[in-house]
């Protein structure tokens, strides 16, 4: 779902700084307000727990297994914003430290998984939880997979259309809705349910726990 | 120069994790915190290094009681901080600087010191860590790190060194480098560990926490590592099967010098 | 490596260089930048180029395919547009991997002592984890003898997980402890300089002070 350098092209992904900016100044004045002097120790915390749940591997439905996106997780556990910069730092980090790429899509990246990611998350849990809270869960983890799934095919698809010559011959992504769409969602709904199920796991696991022994 | 007083302390709903620790240390005493892990002896550092409140009873630094008020007062807690510091059990927690001289050099900048950059090169150099200086401190190995993160509390030439579990990672020459360098520092040094051996280097009294936090002995080291009972209840020592050329038997000890436990079996 | 207030430089030239290259649209200018980049970055530059080359080799491989028999298929196949867009890709791919291995970005986020803190504190962790994580796949493969089952690569999954969060957590409460322990939430900025040292810190010195000074003692278990 992570778009690599080089197929977005400068109207998308200059716009997507500019809301991203918008967003992240959103999520640190929040941040501010909530917490102290825990800030940034837990935000360092939470951007390597973020890279380090990207580590695991999920097993998918049909036998074969794909990187955990954890969003779900750290939306449910510490809130958006917290999710939201710690994605963002996830996704500067892989790229400018480790140099894994994807600075130009950074800004829809993050907006797409770390943003509406954990947006998705929160809002459906708070919706179902009244019915079954377990079933919440993994919906709103299932949900935190499909939406930024949906929103990545969406910001490549309309490549095409958004940057092309004027024989119509693409300048960056070539492929339009009709192979994004079907190609990107269509796995995502399978990833989705490893993902529901690791966060339903780890949901027990975090509910039971003290976080911390002295 | 560090007085305790009937000590309780716990988290918002869980078990007393200091329960009655009373404690009294002069200036420039070695005292070595002994007990199992989960006994209280990283809180209590933590308490002494005013991070953590008690519930009830009092901590005097200096005559002087550490209350949540006077660490609010800016001139009396940079003193504190610069005369009292702690080593964290795990140094990861300590390191959050871009390089090594940074992080030596960080406590006497942000304490105000003027000589800050001519400490850090100092404490570089004694402990051997000036070919890594412009390093990032994650990148190090666990020994280094711990190095680093001692290296960064000593910068502060402060009076009182607190050391939770100090050589836990630290390879033998490096550990006898800090035995030697705490023996013969003229500081307050209070040190957590249960690892008898490391004990006996620094000992010259020791107070054993048992589980719950709850003091059990305070005196000198020698008549607690020669008493079973009192080692037994702390958790201390253990029993397990030993083999010397082909014949095996089983005996309560402790894992230290021979010589510590030999005389008492 | 590049220090000090340079690193920074670096990473906003890096930027501006990432911008500018898809501001092109001409494979001949595409290729020519990527030799100056080529030519620039010195003797690493074929460990460069094969790291680039290897990033972004699948990837490319099965987009420029897809698209060959896309377009083909169409009647649309433009062999400018394949060249246009490996070199762009493989270009900021170099470009990339250039600044990396050039620039540490800890020493780039000297600009804001927060941002610094933050990054130094995440990479540590990361490497922590990275290293915890290898070890629990190792473990996992050798108690397998055979292929195991959903539900238990299901459970290891949560386990690194769970792990992972437990960590993270105690190690954000035991961080801001050992940040405060050396007086950094503290302003001491309105005192007189300390009896046994002179003047305050150095300038630019990575000093970061809460918002509220006010919470600096409010120690909260998490």
């Amino acid at each position: 779902m992570h778009i690599p350098d080089g197929f977005l092209s400068p109207q998308t992904y200059l716009p997507a700084y500019a809301a991203a900016g918008l967003a992240w100044a959103w999520a640190a004045r929040g941040l501010r307000r909530t917490l102290d002097e825990e800030t940034v120790p837990r935000l360092a915390a939470m951007t390597a727990l973020a890279y380090g749940l990207g580590l695991v591997m999920v097993p998918i439905p049909g036998g074969t297994s794909g990187h955990a996106l954890g969003v779900a997780m750290l939306a449910l556990l510490f809130g958006v914003r917290l999710a939201f910069l710690a994605y963002s730092l996830v996704l500067a980090l892989q790229s400018l430290l480790f140099g894994a790429g994807g600075i130009t899509a950074l800004a829809v990246n993050a907006l797409a998984m770390g943003l509406c990611g954990s947006l998705a998350a929160l809002l459906t849990y708070r919706l179902l939880r009244r019915m079954n809270e377990t079933a919440a869960v993994a919906i709103a983890a299932w949900c935190s997979v499909l939406l930024p799934g949906l929103l990545v095919a969406l910001a490549l698809g309309a490549q095409p259309s958004i940057a092309h010559r004027e024989d119509g011959t693409p300048l960056f992504f070539p492929f339009g809705f009709a192979i994004t769409l079907p190609a990107v969602v269509i796995p995502h709904l399978f990833i989705g349910a490893g993902e529901a199920v690791l966060t339903v796991l780890v949901w027990r696991f975090a509910r039971a726990r003290k976080w911390c022994s002295a | 120069m560090i007085e305790l007083t009937d000590i309780h302390f716990a988290w918002p709903d869980a078990p007393a994790i200091l329960d009655g620790v009373s404690l009294s240390v002069r200036e420039g005493e070695k005292l070595v915190l002994l007990g199992a892990n989960g006994s209280g002896k990283s809180t209590l550092l933590k308490l002494l290094n005013g991070l953590v409140q008690p519930q009830s009873g009092a901590y005097r630094y200096g005559g002087e009681e550490v209350t949540p008020a006077r660490l609010k007062s800016g001139e009396w807690t940079r003193r504190f901080r610069s005369e009292v510091v702690l080593l964290f059990q795990h140094p990861e927690a300590m390191l959050f600087n871009p390089t090594v001289r940074d992080e030596i050099a960080y406590g006497p900048r942000q304490l105000g010191f003027a000589d800050a950059e001519a400490r850090a090169e100092r404490w570089l150099a004694a402990l051997g860590l000036t070919p890594l200086a412009d390093k990032a401190p994650f990148a190090l190995s666990g020994g280094q790190k711990q190095k680093v993160a001692l290296a960064a509390i000593l910068s502060l030439d402060p009076r009182v060194l607190l050391l939770d579990e100090p050589v836990s990672s630290l390879d033998p020459r490096a550990s006898g480098w800090l035995v030697d360098f705490l023996l013969d520092c003229g500081k307050t040094v209070v040190v957590s560990t249960h690892n008898l051996s490391m004990a006996t280097e620094l000992g010259e009294r020791c107070l054993v926490l048992g589980e719950g936090g709850r003091p059990l002995y305070d005196g000198p080291l020698p008549e607690a590592l020669h008493d079973r009972a009192l080692l037994e209840s702390a958790n201390l020592v253990h029993r397990h099967r030993h083999r010397h050329d082909g014949d095996t038997h089983a005996y309560m000890h402790a894992h230290t010098h021979a010589h510590d436990w030999e005389s008492s079996r | 490596m590049v220090l000090g207030v340079k690193a920074t430089h670096w990473l906003f030239a890096y930027l501006a260089a990432v911008v500018a290259v898809t501001l092109l649209h001409e494979p001949w200018l595409l290729a020519a930048l990527l030799a100056v980049a080529f030519i620039a970055s010195g003797l690493s530059r074929l460990k460069i180029l094969r790291r680039a080359v290897l990033a972004i080799l699948t990837f490319n491989l099965t987009l420029s395919l897809g698209y060959a028999m896309v377009a083909a298929w169409q009647g649309n196949f433009s062999a400018h547009y394949l060249l246009l867009v490996n070199l762009r890709v493989l270009l900021l791919a170099y470009l990339g991997f250039w600044f990396v291995s050039r620039v540490n970005l800890i020493e780039a986020c000297r600009f804001s002592p927060t941002l610094s803190f933050v990054v130094t504190l995440a990479a540590g962790q990361i490497e922590a984890f990275s290293r915890a994580l290898r070890d629990f796949r190792l473990a996992f493969v050798s108690r397998n003898a055979a292929a195991p089952p959903l539900s238990a690569r299901a459970r290891h999954a949560a386990a690194q997980a769970g792990h992972l969060l437990d960590k993270s957590v105690c190690m954000a409460a035991e961080t801001a402890l050992a940040m405060r322990s050396r007086g950094c939430f503290d302003d001491y900025s309105n005192l007189p300089p300390p009896v046994c040292g002179r003047g305050a810190g150095r300038e630019g010195s990575p000093v970061w002070r809460p918002r509220r000074p006010d919470t600096a003692t409010a120690y909260k278990k998490p």
